[in-house]
């Protein structure tokens, strides 16, 4: 509360000044706004200072790669004497990594970009090893429903792309094609259990809700109601069931999928769950892919990637005002100028489709959709939800796999 | 009391007998209390396990033990991955001695032609890593059926593999049998090479016709020699991961260690610490099974007279085509999987083997900014390819030396105290790490060094980990070979130093040293030659800040970046053999020698 109090006193000092004015820091991590009911009122420039006067190396980790140029970026742009360590490292590494460096006290991450909020909720967040920060300038970036219970800061979405050679433009449009006979064996999906966002997909889809909406278009596909097997509980376990028995493919990666989908020259009618960003990029270079997002009643699923504080951060006022920076118009596309450590400039997200900055007000790459378009088609991560029944799907996957 | 101090003061002037002392603290700090350690996290419940387990972190559970062994999700979990171990490890033997034995016959006993390219050649898969013809199996044979373009096979004939021919327990059988046949190759020619012509002699003599000479004379010689290669592959096998991963994982192939390394990294690393455990409890039995034979191979000893001239089979008109044959299965185990190495880095879109669609950019081509395949640098060019190069050199440098040394001092010391209980109980703790299979041994050590233990800080995360885990896991080939030196060396040479008065050092460095250059030095090679090339002991415990070359191809195979896993492994094979066949030119020490201390 004291840095609190100190942090706002010189906010109200500086007040209209453009220098910068340092503030009192200590090294105790303090992350009791949210907690209070009041959101943090530091800003930018003030964290900034205090980041720059705390002095001590900011140790990033992340699933995203942008992240990693974004740190040379800012870094280089504000001219930091502080070091950066910025290093891309999958969801599941990150979480054993971050629960071991934070519970034995070693050095390591000050802030994580991290998916699969199933697992960080309970491994990482419930445990007190990271923290959910946010300031108010974030705040009115974001919105509530984007800072809690986790912080967004990127979108990713994953819909069904095929092969234009062997399946039609309007082919696919109930996702109960996938149990489909005439669709075995060529679904692709990303092991749910190597990527976890998978998973928390799988698991999402058993709410009640969406197996409501399951019902419903199963009627409309085959025409007849839905009989639940013994095993499964609802429509949502039963499409799960139906998926696997059908042959589901699993893959490590979605770039190689997309390649397998979209490859000439081939006669089935290959289509999968690919992220929309590996479907641009093999579309770019010759693959003969589609995507379609008119599938009842959702046509994919889209997950967070979470900005987080570790709890026992070196230089948190450093972390958090490069977190705040990558809400920003410059932090998200770069300002053209900026340039990074071998030269090039940075160019964040820029051109890039199948990322959304949870600040809406950024817009998209050309050619893709808004966020809020997606939303409404697309099933979002509900890392709560998820969290608690998880362990009931991986269970049931585990018996009819 | 005097008389005991006195006894104390010589005991511990004794060099031999600190070291022991010190061996003996820290090998059961390093070793045992692991093991103690991993039974304890079998019971208690883990952060990621709180939402099935539904009790707070760290209190005490039987859910992990239910689960494995007597839940539904048993047989998924632990009865068909074992199942699928025992398969592929007992075919793998098979494998094994037929391809190592049937070559090392047509070398030693027959007339075949260019022997000396091809023993050389066959030697070739235990040097390179374990998993690069599981890799080049996939560069061949991969189907589009789970995933992924097509590959050289299905490019050139237009054949769409079958799934089970492409992955799954076929290729993994093959695979390993054909990377463990050089073991038979080098233990069955041993005995052929040496075996006494007389018996042969006499059975010609009494008109004995080929078969019964072969079935009731060649085939018992060789027993022994059979059965040490079949416990050694069958450990080994037992104990592969990477082409189990590579091949199984596709068509959800389960293994023991591809299942144990799925539970560490998923929702239950209770369940992993278990089969860790059952992983131990195997190879225990395995080496006690070697122990009892060992025992068997004592009494043929007296059998095997020193040879003389051993009948040369003549093949006759089959003399080409044997050879011709032979050629191609030598060539298919060493040089053709380098080529597929080599045409799968340069290729752009896979699946696309016309020239139109290579490039050297994976090689060389500078960074385009972002992160995607098509966007970093080329690996010879690219500082965090060399930043993991030097950081496996370094790890394999640290882990050789320490091995080396301590592994050296050790044999020096249990010879020199050899029938002493400390020395005895030295001798068996050195070898535990043998016995544990890696990625078993790497679970412990991730289990025991996440916490800090009195003085010693965590260790997670840190290279000295790594440092650590590998000296430890490589001690055994050192010590074993320091023992076995040691014991032909007669004490009489160093006590000469005594009587002269020169200090242990002296002795040490002047006298022991010299004389055992050679075994010192395959002491250093044999694991700096493993560490090289290990993935399994290393791929739980490195983390983003400390990875080496395996555990960088480990991840891009994961991505999907075929070219840069496939440029790093053939950087892998090239640093291993440049260090292999250098050491040999300087030393005339050499890899084959080491052949049984390691898997």
């Amino acid at each position: 509360m004291k840095k609190f109090l100190t942090m706002f006193c010189s906010l109200c000092l500086c007040l209209g000044m453009a220098t910068g004015c340092s503030s009192t820091t200590d090294d105790t991590p303090t992350d009791d706004t949210n907690e209070t009911g009041e959101i943090d009122q530091t800003t930018f420039e003030e964290l900034l200072e205090a980041g720059k006067e705390n002095g001590k190396k900011v140790t990033v980790y992340s699933t995203h790669s942008v992240v990693v140029s974004a740190c040379e970026a800012f870094k280089n742009k504000f001219d930091l004497d502080v070091e950066f360590e910025c290093t891309q490292i999958g969801d599941t590494d990150q979480i054993t990594q971050v629960a071991t460096e934070v519970s034995t006290g070693a050095a390591g991450a000050d802030i994580i970009f991290i998916q699969d909020g199933a697992r960080v909720l309970t491994d990482l967040v419930d445990e007190g090893y990271v923290v959910n920060w946010y300031n108010q300038e974030i705040y009115d970036a974001v919105g509530e429903e984007q800072a809690e219970p986790l912080l967004v800061w990127d979108y990713c979405n994953k819909v069904f792309i095929y092969n234009t050679d062997n399946v039609a433009e309007d082919e696919i449009n109930n996702i109960w094609y996938v149990t489909d006979e005439k669709y075995a064996g060529t679904v692709m999906m990303k092991d749910p259990f190597t990527e976890g966002v998978n998973m928390d997909f799988l698991t999402v889809v058993t709410s009640d809700e969406n197996a409501a909406l399951l019902e419903e278009a199963y009627k409309e596909y085959y025409g007849e109601d839905l009989v639940l097997d013994d095993d499964c509980p609802n429509a949502g376990y039963q499409w799960i069931k139906m998926l696997y028995n059908n042959g589901l493919v699993v893959g490590t990666s979605d770039g190689d999928m997309a390649q397998s989908i979209g490859a000439e020259g081939q006669t089935k009618p290959w289509s999968g769950l690919i992220t929309l960003n590996k479907y641009v990029k093999n579309l770019e270079i010759g693959y003969k892919l589609g995507y379609t997002s008119d599938v009842t009643p959702f046509a994919g699923f889209i997950y967070p990637i979470y900005g987080l504080l570790t709890s026992n951060a070196d230089n948190p006022e450093m972390a958090k005002a490069f977190l705040c920076w990558l809400y920003t118009e410059d932090g998200w596309f770069g300002d053209g100028e900026t340039t990074l450590n071998d030269g090039s400039v940075y160019v964040g997200m820029t051109g890039r489709q199948g990322d959304y900055s949870a600040n809406t007000s950024l817009g998209v790459a050309d050619g893709d959709q808004e966020l809020s378009v997606w939303k409404d088609i697309l099933i979002v991560e509900d890392p709560e939800y998820a969290a608690e029944h998880r362990a009931d799907v991986e269970d049931f996957i585990n018996l009819i796999k | 009391m005097k008389k005991k101090l006195n006894h104390l003061k010589t005991f511990f002037s004794k060099p031999y007998n600190v070291l022991l002392l010190i061996f003996l603290v820290v090998l059961a700090y390093l070793v045992v209390v692991p093991l103690f350690s991993i039974v304890k996290d079998t019971f208690i419940v883990h952060s990621a396990e709180k939402s099935r387990v539904h009790q707070a972190v760290g209190s005490f559970t039987l859910y992990h033990w239910n689960r494995l062994f007597v839940s539904q999700y048993s047989n998924s979990l632990l009865y068909e991955p074992l199942m699928h171990s025992l398969i592929c490890a007992v075919f793998s033997c098979i494998v094994s001695v037929l391809i190592g034995g049937g070559f090392a016959w047509l070398v030693t006993r027959t007339d075949m032609r260019w022997k000396k390219v091809m023993t050389k050649l066959f030697i070739f898969p235990y040097i390179m890593p374990s998993w690069t013809l599981a890799l080049a199996w996939k560069n061949f044979f991969k189907n589009t059926a789970v995933g992924g373009a097509m590959g050289i096979f299905t490019a050139a004939t237009g054949i769409e593999t079958a799934n089970w021919f492409a992955y799954g327990a076929f290729p993994i059988i093959l695979v390993t049998g054909l990377h463990y046949a050089p073991f038979a190759y080098i233990l069955i020619g041993g005995v052929l090479r040496n075996m006494d012509a007389n018996l042969e002699e006499a059975a010609v003599i009494l008109k004995t016709n080929r078969l019964r000479m072969f079935a009731r004379i060649t085939i018992p010689m060789v027993m022994p020699a059979v059965m040490s290669t079949i416990i050694l592959v069958f450990s080994s096998a037992m104990s592969s991961f990477a082409v189990p991963q590579f091949l199984g994982l596709p068509v959800r192939y389960y293994v023991l260690t591809t299942e144990l390394y799925a539970a560490l990294q998923g929702t239950n690393p209770g369940v992993g610490y278990i089969i860790a455990i059952l992983m131990i409890i195997i190879s225990v039995l395995i080496m006690i099974g070697n122990q009892l034979l060992i025992g068997k191979r004592k009494s043929y000893a007296t059998v095997t007279g020193k040879s003389a001239n051993v009948s040369v089979f003549h093949l006759k008109k089959a003399r080409n085509i044997i050879s011709i044959l032979a050629g191609v299965v030598v060539l298919c185990m060493s040089v053709i999987p380098m080529i597929s190495f080599m045409l799968q880095s340069v290729i752009i879109v896979k699946g696309d083997y016309s020239l139109a669609n290579m490039t050297l950019d994976f090689w060389i081509g500078i960074s385009k900014g972002g992160n995607d395949i098509m966007d970093k640098a080329g690996i010879l060019i690219n500082s965090d390819v060399w930043k993991t190069l030097f950081n496996s050199i370094k790890l394999s440098a640290i882990v050789a030396v320490g091995a080396g040394t301590f592994g050296f001092l050790a044999g020096y010391s249990i010879v020199r105290r050899r029938g002493s209980k400390l020395s005895r109980i030295v001798e068996n703790l050195t070898f535990i790490p043998y016995l544990i299979p890696s990625m078993a041994f790497a679970a412990i050590y991730l289990s025991m060094f996440s916490q800090s233990h009195g003085i010693i800080p965590s260790l997670y995360g840190t290279f000295a980990i790594l440092a650590l885990i590998g000296t430890v896991k490589y001690l055994p080939m050192a010590s074993r070979s320091g023992v076995n030196s040691m014991l032909q060396l007669s004490p009489e040479i160093e006590e000469a130093g005594i009587i002269q008065g020169i200090p242990w050092i002296k002795r040490m460095t002047r006298i022991i040293v010299p004389i055992e250059k050679s075994t010192i030095v395959s002491g250093y090679l044999l694991p700096f030659v493993s560490s090289m090339r290990e993935l399994s002991l290393y791929v739980i415990l490195v983390t983003a800040n400390n990875r080496v070359l395996t555990t960088l191809l480990f991840m891009y195979d994961e991505k999907g970046w075929d070219q840069y896993s496939n440029a790093i492994n053939l950087l892998i094979i090239f640093v291993v053999l440049l260090v292999n066949f250098g050491v040999e030119k300087l030393t005339g020490a050499s890899i084959e020698k080491g052949v049984g201390g390691s898997n």
